[in-house]
């Protein structure tokens, strides 16, 4: 008996299939404990098969000892009939024969009585013995033939006559009949003659009893012997009857023989389809009964009856069968219990896809909680990379906001220096702020402090105007090199993201092939879609961000130098003012030198308002990027250093929900 | 062991039309060797060949009616029968000149001590005394027999309170087994007078008596007809009832007598023919007595078989004396 390993419980790889989960779904709605146990109908089928078929040789046994004893009986019974048969025979034979030297000798001594009576003077004795002697011969004669004819006649004998019967020689009987008749007369004919010779021997008539002798006593005596030997010679007729009526025996023990043989057979075979009867139509049905499983039909059962082994397997593979299906059922509902959790994985997939970066999946122990374990990680992993850039955001939007209005207190500044030069000094103060709040502008400015301690010549403006080019082109290279630097760090992350999301993929493709896998594949293949598109975001994102900070160090490095140039210039001419403004207070002001000077100033400053605005222009569209995210809420990682999940390679580009809420502005 | 294969085994065996035919093969081996073993039982129409048949012209015209029936129902079986009288069918039997000899007496074991020569014994023949027509004497006793045969001493029926009429004995010659039974159960061993005509046959016999005036003879019922009147002997006729009784003497057992005789052969067949009820039937008919029909009403009583002894000895002391 096969059992599909399809259905076997060590696998747990339920819905391989769309239509195997099919195919077990729809029988669970019938299924039945049915141990049913149809006892008493057939006796022997409460007897164990050992017992049964010990039973069955027995009856087989019974049979052929019973056909054999029959054959055997037959044949001793038979044979000893034959055998009495045979005995009588000889003694018959014998007896007869005993009989026949009687009347030989009767006729002998016959004529030694004469003789002796024929001599001169006879001895009295010797006659008298030999009278004595016939006398008694006579006497033994009629003994035997009269024992012959009370005794051993066949018609006496009625097992004789069967026996004879059978040979369909049982006419001998009468044969016998009138052999013995034939005897007695021609014996009491001899003995009338013998008597009649013996009467004149012993009245001395000898003439006469020779004559007698002679006529009539020799003749009979003849025939006396005659008519014995005829009787005698019936016995071989009867001995060679009674062969006959063997061979006929013979016969008839071989047609028992056959017919018993038959019987025995056809007993015996009936025995035997008996027995396996009760043996192969149920294992039969059994067989049925696991074909019918093996073909999905899960409901079937045996139909238990009797006691006996067979009905013990049937009664156990009727319950192992209940237990498969109560598992399968329990297999159902974690199926279904899984297929939830990953619907409900599904749906926060769908939310996070929507921009709410707030989930967090609930974490179980089964596959599908792994998922959600990674998912949630990728998640966080997002929404920390968002917050960062989001920071940065801020900072480049501070910058941009410090720069816009730096830019305008220089313009400010600078025509307030054109026109009234002490106004100008009051915005020292914010440039120097500005100049701390910037660390790489706090040593070029304590740089340039120093030198600027010497009073200032009006020739020196173009001199500062070529130093301000000169370290904005310096500065303009050290912050590309740390952008570089930040830039390659930013690299670095995305390569890690990257490496993360392929082996995310890897997990996921190792994973399909297992029972969670099954049934949530649909689910996992969109999750991991949802996973690209949000990698995709990622990318957009960076190198919005990485643009931004280029374009903003590139800004920032120009203000910076400006500004340095600026304040310097700018703390320069305050610690000359007092004097310059009353000496040469407007004397410088149409200095040409200085007229340049301003004209790049102004330049400058349009420059460093333009940048600011572009600044702010990139801010904006990074905001606007970012806006649909919605980071806070949920905030906890299970764990976040965990080296698992992230995105995968390519998809649809995700389009930012422009209904998402802007959480921060 | 797989429940499958067991069952599938079990029905191919089962229900197979193979199996079957083997089946039906073994029992058939059987029979037939059953069949083989089974010796023929000889068939009616299996015998062939020639018997040959001679010897007691009493007898004669039984065994000739029963070879005719015989080879009607065997029409492959010929034979012959012919009479010559019982001593000649004595010495053609143990001289195997014929197959079977009849006789009306019993072959003496000195003559004839072939040990094969058996005895088939298959009715029994009264004899009767005749006389001629004119003679109108009805019984005579043993003695009066004996004296008219073997002494002479009574010659003319006018001793008998007959008419005066010569009395003419007619004989059997000495092959002759009526004559042989005559002179033992009639004359007590006496010689016939050797003077007396002697006629060869049963028939020849009757016809004889039959024509001769005054004739006297003796001869089997069988030939017996109504030219001639029968004479009781000591008042007794020759009936059945006498015979069992004892009373009547003068009748003989038939006797076939065959050698070696082997088991489902023509002669065998024969010799049982003759004891068939059929055969037995026409033994009636021609005058014969059948032989289950003689049945002794004492066998061990030796008493009043022989009526002759007194008689004889009166008649032996009156003649001899």
């Amino acid at each position: 008996m096969k059992v599909s390993p399809q259905y076997s419980l060590q696998t747990g790889d339920l819905g391989t299939s769309a239509q195997n989960r099919d195919d077990f779904s729809q029988p669970s709605l019938t299924l039945k404990r049915a141990t049913r146990r149809a006892g008493g109908r057939n006796v022997f089928l409460d007897l164990s098969i050992g017992w049964r078929l010990a039973l069955g040789f027995m009856i087989a046994a019974l049979v052929a000892a019973l056909a054999s004893g029959v054959v055997g009986l037959q044949r001793s019974q038979s044979l000893s009939k034959q055998t009495d048969f045979y005995q009588t025979l000889l003694q018959l034979n014998t007896s007869l024969t005993t009989g026949h030297s009687f009347l030989e000798l009767m006729g002998s001594k016959l004529q030694q009585t004469l003789l002796d009576a024929s001599v001169a003077n006879p001895s009295r004795e010797t006659l008298a013995n030999d009278a004595g002697a016939i006398t008694n011969l006579t006497t033994l004669y009629t003994q035997t033939l009269n024992t012959y004819a009370q005794n051993d006649l066949l018609n006496q004998h009625s097992d004789q006559l069967a026996l004879l019967q059978e040979a369909n020689q049982d006419d001998l009987a009468a044969q016998q009949l009138t052999l013995v008749s034939s005897t007695q007369r021609t014996w009491q004919v001899y003995e009338a003659a013998q008597q009649q010779i013996l009467t004149y021997i012993s009245t001395g008539d000898l003439q006469d009893a020779n004559l007698l002798l002679q006529d009539q006593g020799q003749p009979t005596n003849d025939d006396a012997q005659s008519a014995l030997q005829s009787l005698i010679q019936l016995n071989a007729r009867l001995a060679s009857a009674v062969d006959a009526a063997t061979s006929v025996e013979v016969q008839n023990q071989l047609l028992t023989t056959l017919v018993a043989t038959i019987c025995a057979f056809l007993a015996i075979a009936l025995v035997g389809w008996f027995i396996s009867d009760t043996l192969v139509r149920r294992l039969r049905q059994l067989h049925h009964v696991t074909r019918a499983v093996e073909e999905g039909r899960i409901d079937e059962r045996v139909l238990v009856s009797g006691r006996d082994e067979i009905a013990d397997v049937a009664v156990a593979v009727n319950s192992m069968l209940d237990t498969i299906t109560g598992l399968l059922g329990e297999t159902r509902n974690q199926r279904d219990a899984l297929a939830g959790a990953a619907e409900h994985l599904f749906s926060d997939m769908r939310i996070v896809n929507a921009g709410d970066l707030r989930i967090s999946a609930p974490v179980s122990n089964d596959p599908i909680g792994m998922l959600a374990n990674a998912f949630n990680f990728t998640v966080g992993r997002f929404r920390r990379f968002i917050l960062r850039t989001q920071t940065t955001i801020e900072q480049l939007d501070v910058v941009s906001r410090q720069g816009t209005e730096r830019s305008n207190a220089f313009i400010a500044l600078v025509r307030t220096q054109l026109h009234d030069v002490p106004s100008a000094r009051a915005h020292g103060a914010p440039v120097l702020a500005f100049g701390r709040a910037q660390p790489p502008s706090g040593p070029l400015r304590a740089g340039i402090r120093k030198p600027g301690s010497q009073p200032l010549q009006h020739e020196d403006f173009s001199a500062l105007s070529k130093q301000v080019q000169q370290t904005q082109d310096v500065l303009l290279h050290t912050t590309r090199e740390d952008l570089q630097k930040r830039l390659s760090t930013t690299r670095e992350t995305v390569e890690e993201a990257s490496l993360s999301i392929g082996r995310l993929s890897e997990l996921i493709s190792t994973r399909s092939g297992t029972y969670a896998g099954n049934v949530t594949e649909r689910m996992t293949q969109a999750q991991i879609q949802e996973l690209v598109n949000l990698e995709n975001l990622l990318r957009k994102l960076f190198r919005e961000v990485q643009q931004a900070q280029l374009n903003v160090n590139s800004n920032f490095t120009q203000i910076d130098a400006a500004f340095t140039r600026l304040s310097r210039a700018l703390t320069d001419l305050p610690s000359s003012a007092p004097t310059a403004e009353q000496a040469e207070g407007l004397s410088y002001l149409s200095d040409p030198q200085f007229q340049e000077f301003a004209r790049q100033a102004g330049g400058f400053a349009v420059e460093m308002n333009t940048l600011s605005r572009r600044l702010a222009a990139i801010i904006h569209e990074m905001r606007t990027g970012i806006t649909p995210f919605r980071l806070d809420g949920a905030t906890s990682l299970n764990d976040p250093s965990r080296p698992t999940g992230s995105l995968g390679n390519n998809g649809p580009s995700q389009a930012a929900s422009p209904s998402g809420n802007l959480m921060f502005s | 062991m797989d429940t499958q294969s067991v069952s599938r085994r079990l029905s191919s065996i089962l229900f197979t039309t193979r199996f079957w035919q083997l089946l039906a093969l073994t029992f058939g081996t059987l029979i037939f060797l059953t069949a083989c073993s089974t010796p023929f039982s000889s068939s009616p129409t299996s015998l062939s060949g020639k018997i040959t048949v001679d010897g007691s012209t009493a007898l004669q015209p039984l065994v000739s009616k029963a070879a005719t029936l015989f080879e009607k129902q065997y029409p492959q079986v010929h034979i012959t029968v012919n009479g010559g009288g019982s001593v000649t069918g004595l010495n053609d039997v143990t001289g195997h000149k014929v197959d079977i000899g009849d006789s009306d007496i019993y072959a003496d074991p000195a003559t004839y001590p072939d040990p094969n020569l058996t005895d088939h014994l298959v009715c029994v023949i009264p004899f009767t005394m005749i006389v001629s027509s004119d003679v109108p004497v009805t019984t005579l006793t043993i003695a009066q027999i004996t004296a008219i045969f073997a002494t002479g001493q009574i010659t003319n029926w006018s001793q008998l309170g007959g008419p005066d009429l010569r009395i003419v004995p007619i004989v059997r010659p000495a092959t002759s087994g009526t004559r042989a039974t005559f002179r033992r159960y009639v004359l007590g061993g006496r010689d016939e007078l050797s003077s007396l005509i002697s006629i060869n046959s049963s028939q020849d016999l009757v016809n004889s008596v039959a024509n001769t005036p005054g004739a006297i003879g003796y001869l089997a019922a069988s030939v017996l007809n109504s030219h001639v009147h029968t004479l009781e002997i000591d008042g007794n006729a020759a009936t059945i009832e006498n015979i069992e009784a004892g009373h009547y003497s003068f009748w003989s057992y038939e006797h076939m007598y065959t050698l070696a005789v082997t088991n489902g052969s023509p002669v065998d067949a024969f010799l049982n023919f003759m004891l068939m009820p059929q055969v037995q039937q026409q033994a009636t008919v021609l005058h014969y007595v059948a032989i289950n029909d003689l049945k002794f009403r004492q066998l061990s009583s030796a008493s009043g078989m022989l009526a002759f002894h007194a008689p004889y000895l009166e008649e032996r002391k009156r003649f001899v004396l």
